[in-house]
């Protein structure tokens, strides 16, 4: 029997090693690459989820959008550029997902890429989409907005559509007011004081302050400024409502209605053959009595029975300050008007209608005073005209038919300067304010028209449509 | 000396044989439960991957619905008016019904004036992407293809091989189907996939009906 040198025990351990070794070999690969394939699959899902997750964001952020930009009607969104009252963010969701937005012109290179569109000429997309390239210049009202959503490494996502805006302009309109009181200024109205008539409306440019409750406005009491105090009226009350304009009102442009000049020398000159003359001596059919003259206060007056002509009508223009204090016609209405370059007081009884056809009863360049008892509303005439450049009293029991429109210049830049201020006030500045008291009463029936008045246009409003869906 | 010898002595046969038998049974089993486990697990992948397939289809039909029709420029202009892209004639009907004529809505074709949205279908040289497209299902290759009509050539697979059906529903504003182009707002995708797996009960192809409802944004209804 032949003995075996070898040791079989010893040569086989080793294989068992081996094999195991190689079995975890085969296994620590397997784990490696189901590892990797895992973290594949995850990453995946991860980036689907991101993807959902801006996606999300972006038309939430959208669908905010769209809400402020159709609920908007006062912003030029082609200037702003920028979504109405939250703006063009950014915006966070979470920690991790946040949008923006951006609003573009159409034709804006951002939109393509930096790439311009074609164009201009026919067929070209320019010419198709009514635009010029310029990104700040819309041509065709459509704009473009985006939401851009960012999430975890990366992730975007961007949804646009298109924004319609139509700029709705808010243009000026005229409207006819027919004030009895026009004053270019402030105005109180106090104690039983009555505007009455069809069209017994007061307006200010400025302020009316109202005192008591025993004041009487048939028609409407309006003021571009404020209604401050007891304000009432039959009619409308308002403030803030659109000046009326107030023409310059100088005695100048009415002086073709005079039939007498009373000059600041004291010479009463009556118009002959289309000049003035010296009208002693002519007698009383045509030189007037009753006027007294001071030239130390350069002031005509008139007391007792108001001046007549001895003709039916006459128009004082006078070259100074006037006084009416008389007690007028013992029957009827004396028919004069005064044109004065200076400041105009009536008291007394007066009673008045205008002395010429063009129904101007009184202009003055200085201050108007018109108080006691003085009545000038003959119902059987038609409206007077009193105009006044500075500042205007109606007090006492005085009645007036017809308008009164006040200019309400200030007397430190309208004093008489027979070079520079010709208009000026050849008077003094009895009256700061302009105030209608006591128990005056004017009364308009409205036959001298009403005044155009321009309301300007507001700022344009905005129509928002928005349309079209595009994912990018 | 006597040690050896019996170190040495080797199995009866019929040792050998219970050995053989039990080991036979033992691996044969592990090896039929390994065989289960691992036809179980490939056909939850092949089940998973043919569900993913599906839903990128869906995602991607999807945004083309949802951005068909945009039209900022109300194109035509003028009823009657016809579009040159991709060919002169073209009208513009935004969302096309069947557009391959086939009998069944397995296929539609998208218009959007959307890339970039300038009034021209297409563009000026018909070669605006994604602006006239067509999805359909090609039961040849068990996908679903695309073609862009604007950019032309070839209707291109855009799946696996994993498509057993494709199906469009077009629903009014009210939900309700209709047949009229006009008056589509909604439509609903549905996508049957298909695993590569064999179901050993059913030695059938296991099959999934994925769906997806998507209104039509870029129309102003």
């Amino acid at each position: 029997m032949t003995t075996h040198p070898m040791n079989p025990v010893r040569s086989e351990q080793g294989v068992a090693l081996i094999i195991v070794l190689l079995l975890l070999a085969v296994m620590a690969g397997l784990t490696t690459g189901l590892t990797l394939n895992g973290q594949t699959e995850i990453a995946m899902a991860h980036n689907e989820q991101y993807y959902a997750g801006a996606r999300a964001a972006a038309e939430a952020g959208m669908n905010r959008a769209t809400e402020q930009i159709l609920g908007n009607i006062t912003d030029n969104l082609m200037v702003t550029k920028a979504v109405p009252v939250i703006g063009n963010g950014p915006f966070n969701l979470t920690d991790e997902y946040s949008y923006t937005f951006e609003i573009l012109d159409d034709d804006d290179p951002v939109l393509y890429g930096g790439a311009a569109l074609t164009g201009p000429g026919p067929g070209t997309q320019l010419e198709a989409m009514a635009e010029d390239g310029d990104p700040n210049v819309d041509g065709n009202m459509r704009m473009v907005v985006r939401a851009t959503a960012t999430g975890p490494r990366g992730t975007m996502v961007t949804i646009a559509r298109i924004l319609e805006s139509v700029a709705i302009p808010d243009l000026p309109t005229t409207t006819t007011i027919n004030p009895a009181i026009l004053v270019n200024g402030d105005l109180s109205i106090a104690g039983n004081t009555k505007v009455i008539g069809t069209q017994g409306n007061v307006h200010a440019n400025e302020d009316v302050t109202g005192s008591g409750g025993s004041y009487e406005v048939a028609g409407n009491l309006t003021a571009s400024g404020d209604l401050i105090g007891d304000i009432h009226a039959t009619g409308l009350t308002a403030g803030g409502m659109p000046p009326i304009p107030v023409p310059e009102i100088k005695v100048a442009d009415y002086t073709g209605l005079a039939t007498h000049k009373l000059t600041s020398t004291g010479a009463i000159l009556v118009l002959s053959g289309g000049m003035w003359v010296p009208c002693f001596g002519k007698g009383a059919t045509e030189c007037p009595v009753g006027w007294s003259y001071s030239l130390a206060t350069n002031t005509w007056s008139a007391s007792g029975s108001m001046p007549t002509s001895g003709v039916n009508k006459s128009t004082y223009w006078v070259e100074g300050n006037v006084a009416l204090n008389g007690t007028g016609k013992t029957a009827g209405f004396t028919q004069m008007s005064v044109l004065a370059e200076g400041n105009l007081t009536v008291q007394g009884n007066g009673k008045f209608k205008p002395g010429n056809e063009s129904g101007i009863q009184f202009v003055t360049n200085g201050d108007f005073d018109l108080s006691g008892t003085v009545d000038a509303d003959d119902s059987l005439d038609m409206d007077g005209q009193i105009l006044v450049r500075e500042q205007m009293r109606i007090a006492g029991n005085s009645e007036f038919q017809g308008r009164v429109m006040v200019e309400d210049r200030d007397h430190a830049d309208n004093i008489y300067n027979a070079v520079t201020n010709p208009n000026g006030n050849r008077g003094g500045d009895p009256l700061e304010v302009n105030s209608l008291s006591g128990n005056m009463t004017v009364t308009y029936n409205g036959s001298l028209g009403g005044i155009t008045v321009e309301i300007p246009g507001g700022p344009d409003t905005y129509t928002n449509t928005i349309s079209g869906w595009i994912e990018q | 000396m006597s040690m050896n010898l019996r170190n040495e002595r080797g199995f009866t046969l019929a040792e050998l044989m219970v050995a053989t038998l039990i080991t036979t049974a033992v691996l044969g089993g592990a090896v039929m439960l390994t065989s289960q486990v691992q036809n179980s697990f490939r056909r939850q992948i092949e089940d998973s991957a043919g569900e993913q397939e599906g839903r990128y289809a869906l995602d991607w039909v999807s945004r083309l619905i949802r951005a068909a029709g945009n039209n900022p420029f109300g194109l035509p202009v003028n009823v009657g008016d016809t579009a040159n892209c991709p060919a002169p004639g073209q009208t513009y009907d935004w969302v096309i019904i069947n557009p391959l004529g086939n009998m069944t809505n397995d296929n539609i074709r998208l218009q959007t004036d959307a890339n970039p949205p300038d009034g021209i279908l297409g563009g000026p040289a018909c070669d605006q992407a994604n602006e006239d497209v067509t999805v359909s299902y090609d039961p040849m290759t068990s996908s679903i293809t695309f073609l862009d009509n604007n950019l032309g050539g070839a209707a291109v697979v855009r799946t696996d091989a994993v498509i057993d059906g494709l199906l469009f529903v077009f629903k009014d504003s009210n939900r309700v189907p209709t047949a009229n182009p006009a008056n589509v707002v909604y439509v609903e995708t549905q996508v049957t996939v298909r695993t590569r797996t064999i179901n050993p009960i059913t030695m059938l192809p296991e099959t999934r009906l994925l769906t997806q409802e998507v209104r039509l944004r870029g129309r102003n209804f």
